[in-house]
């Protein structure tokens, strides 16, 4: 579903962030991607949600080869990817359902089974009295709350999530993770980036880690622990 | 069609919010009205010529009296041959003496105007409506050549009017179309500010999956609903004072007493600008939006 084989990226006319990376991931995989600040997560998440193209290298995604897509077929794909980001960014001239609804509404899909689903995924969150609010009067937690369900909403092939737990309580924590793990048993891939091993220890998925640019892995979280 | 009006005006990039483009509908509403009335009076200025071209143009030369019967008719030939050079001049045919006689008996009476008054000597002239010879200029001429030589007040009066309307129409055109083309220029401007600000939620759309497409056509609708908003009032506006403007005309006194006024074609354009101009602000607008969004990687 996911290949990358001798992948490197960078930022303009810098220099390569991420170096030779060879990567393989099937559908209903989850993993977490692991390693310190600077290290080329967010860069590794933010290639896969094909933001950037591969200096060097080839990346297909779901069969297709990114680097031969034109910009229809490109943005085709990414409504096959939902993406959780580590800054919350919600539309603040929408209220909170057209925010979740956005992707839908991209999709194509009718306003009638759009405003279902939003409302099953509101609801979910227990953010069904905050519907018509606007985003800059919730609070934090509520608004990653709003991120992750848009990024979800659609029941995307793949999700990618940067430090969705970062900035949450330990309650909310569990109640994301259970729904990654959900989406997950449904079919979606996930690849999760995160700073807490506490994460990594409570859910035994394999581990991708960063460092310096280059990515080594997926290992078992036991393999990593017993490396480190 | 309640369901197509919130449509419209959903959108997913909050370009209704932006200072600029709050601005832009108050722009095209100010430029659209200066466009509709400034065409308007290049209107009402093509229909004045049109009245005064469907109009003979006669000119009637005076020359004064003199005694000497040979100097007389030298100075009426010199009269006639610069008469008949100028251009535009179709034809210079000078009064007969009895017709001039004629002429002044309702005023002088049948015996006064057998005595041997000195009168002078008038030649008619007939101009091509089209070709508007400059009769200041032959004025000049005549008068150099044969002292006292004049041209009739009233053909100096509707040639002054008829110069006026040129002006009026090569102006009021000239700042008709600078002020459209300004207004597509400014939706253009505003729509790459636009973009610029909105740089981080294009970005989020895309990821998403929007194609640049739907984004242009976010700019597109933009620029179509304030261009229907601004243009709407600005056009009613305009229509106030072009209706003011004939009105207050009446009481002009215009040369041969045409009536200034708009044909129902030039209304009808006029009415069509606000519209045409929504269209070609919707366009210029996607193509800029397309054209800045292909710069956006």
């Amino acid at each position: 579903m996911l290949r990358l084989e001798r992948v490197a990226m960078r930022y303009g006319e810098g220099p390569d962030v991420l170096h030779h990376v060879d990567l393989t991931l099937n559908r209903g995989e989850f993993v977490f991607v692991m390693g310190p600040s600077g290290a080329g997560k967010t860069s590794l998440l933010r290639l896969l949600a094909l933001l950037h193209q591969p200096s060097a290298g080839r990346l297909s995604m779901f069969g297709e080869d990114v680097g031969r897509l034109d910009q229809d077929r490109r943005a085709a794909l990414r409504r096959r990817i939902g993406l959780v980001f580590q800054d919350v960014r919600l539309l603040d001239h929408l209220s909170v359902s057209d925010n979740v609804a956005l992707p839908l509404r991209i999709n194509g899909r009718d306003d009638q089974q759009s405003a279902r689903l939003v409302s099953e995924m509101l609801a979910w969150f227990g953010l069904g009295a905050v519907a018509e609010a606007g985003p800059a009067t919730l609070s934090m937690g509520q608004r990653q709350m709003v991120n992750v369900a848009r990024a979800v909403v659609t029941r995307p092939d793949l999700l990618l999530c940067d430090e969705p737990t970062a900035d949450v309580d330990g309650k909310l924590e569990r109640r994301l993770m259970h729904l990654f793990i959900r989406l997950n048993k449904l079919g979606t891939t996930v690849v999760l980036a995160t700073h807490s091993e506490r994460l990594v220890e409570r859910h035994p998925h394999p581990v991708l880690q960063v460092a310096g640019g280059r990515v080594s892995g997926p290992a078992a979280p036991s393999t990593l622990a017993a490396a480190e | 069609m309640r369901r197509l009006a919130i449509d419209l005006r959903r959108f997913d990039l909050p370009l209704r919010q932006s200072a600029v483009s709050r601005f832009l509908p108050w722009t095209i509403g100010g430029l659209l009205y200066l466009a509709v009335v400034a065409l308007a009076v290049a209107g009402v200025a093509d229909e004045a010529l049109r009245l005064y071209d469907q109009r003979t143009k006669l000119v009637t030369v005076t020359l004064p009296s003199i005694e000497d019967d040979g100097r007389s008719e030298r100075q009426m030939a010199a009269a006639i041959e610069m008469l008949n050079r100028t251009q535009g001049v179709l034809s210079a045919v000078p009064v007969p003496p009895e017709e001039l006689k004629a002429l002044v008996e309702p005023w002088l009476g049948t015996a006064k105007a057998q005595l041997d008054l000195p009168l002078p000597r008038l030649i008619d002239v007939t101009l091509d409506p089209r070709a508007r010879p400059d009769l200041p200029a032959l004025q000049e001429r005549l008068g150099a050549a044969i002292q006292g030589a004049t041209i009739g007040v009233e053909a100096l009066s509707r040639d002054r009017a008829e110069r006026l309307a040129v002006f009026f129409r090569g102006w009021s055109s000239a700042l008709g179309i600078a002020a459209l083309l300004g207004l597509l220029a400014l939706v253009g401007l505003i729509t790459l500010a636009s973009l610029r600000m909105n740089g981080a939620n294009v970005e989020l759309l895309r990821l998403m999956g929007a194609p640049d497409r739907r984004l242009a056509r976010e700019f597109e609708r933009h620029a179509l609903l304030s261009s229907l908003q601004g243009g709407l009032i600005g056009f009613a506006l305009a229509l106030l004072t072009v209706v003011g403007l004939l009105h207050s005309s009446r009481r002009m006194d215009l040369a041969e007493a045409i009536e200034l006024g708009l044909r129902p074609l030039d209304w009808m354009l006029l009415a069509s600008i606000p519209i045409i101009i929504a269209l070609l602000a919707m366009g210029v607008a996607r193509i800029t939006a397309s054209w800045g969004l292909a710069r956006i990687p």
